[in-house]
């Protein structure tokens, strides 16, 4: 019972999280033209900018996310790209927010408008990452048996 | 313990990589089958017009002006003759609009920038409460008229 509570602690958050991430890449991938209008919105990149980053990061999030529930091969290097996604969407609502730019999070498609509100949520959900990546990570520790060592 | 620490920090560097590559196939594939393409980021949306096109255009010559921005915005200048409206003083400020506009004149909604979002939403629900399709977004909002 408590290995598979233990199993079940490894497991959820990270599959929390890769569902996360399929729910924000869907939207944009299907429609990118809202999203690639929305990356020009913050004004941090030029229009040739927004739009490679607008078409790109949709895929890259969903990309994290199957990788996260694939096989072990790459889920470290997911859970990196998805620590480094959270930051720079925090980062990037927190420049727009202190720069009074009256936009759109568009986040996961959404229209919610920058606020403190989207802006706690980002830094929480890259709280959510760092600890699922820690569960994820003390949960595969466990499983290798006593004495050996872990192949990289 | 630092030499292991590199190697598994190569290790995340190395799948991390992969993986961006990896999703560099299908967003190269988006870029080249998409129809909507990096020459139509400034492209106008049906519903908006541009500060040019409302001063060409005669039919905007008695087109009802409304101002989306806050309040301490609106009294620091506003268009002559717009009417502030807002979403969150929708019920107090729809009043002398509803009187202003009569069906068949347009209407133009602005709001701070290019990229504020108010006047989208402004837009949107006076098509939804007046059912007129004769309402539009001024691209560029106040920095437009004010360049």
């Amino acid at each position: 019972m408590k290995d598979r509570l233990q199993k079940a602690w490894g497991i959820l958050p990270r599959l929390a999280v890769a569902g996360l991430f399929v729910f924000a890449a869907g939207p944009k991938i299907y429609a990118p033209e809202a999203f690639i209008v929305g990356v020009g919105n913050y004004r941090m990149l030029p229009p040739l900018g927004a739009y490679i980053t607008g078409v790109y990061l949709p895929w890259l999030e969903l990309v994290v996310a199957l990788a996260l529930v694939g096989p072990r091969r790459f889920r470290d290097g997911a859970w990196l790209l998805a620590g480094a996604l959270c930051a720079l969407f925090a980062v990037a609502q927190s420049s727009a927010w202190l720069r009074g730019l009256d936009i759109a999070c568009g986040c996961f498609g959404d229209t919610d408008k920058i606020g403190i509100k989207s802006v706690a949520l980002r830094l929480g959900l890259f709280g959510f990452v760092i600890w699922s990546w820690r569960c994820d990570h003390g949960a595969r520790n466990r499983q290798v048996p006593v004495g050996a060592t872990q192949t990289l | 313990m630092f030499a292991c620490a590199n190697i598994r920090s190569l290790d995340y560097l190395r799948q991390a990589a992969w993986l961006l590559f990896l999703a560099l196939v299908p967003a190269v594939l988006t870029a080249f089958l998409h129809p909507y393409g990096a020459q139509d980021i400034d492209r106008l949306k049906p519903d908006e017009i541009t500060w040019t096109q409302s001063r060409k255009d005669v039919r905007f010559t008695d087109a009802l002006w409304i101002d989306a921005r806050p309040a301490t915005a609106y009294a620091a200048g506003h268009k002559p003759g717009a009417l502030r409206l807002t979403e969150a003083d929708w019920e107090t400020l729809l009043e002398p609009v509803l009187d202003a506009w009569k069906p068949g004149r347009f209407v133009v909604v602005y709001c701070d920038s290019k990229s504020c979002t108010a006047s989208a939403g402004v837009a949107a629900r006076l098509r939804r409460e007046l059912g007129a399709g004769d309402i539009f977004v001024l691209r560029g909002g106040w920095q437009a008229i004010t360049p």
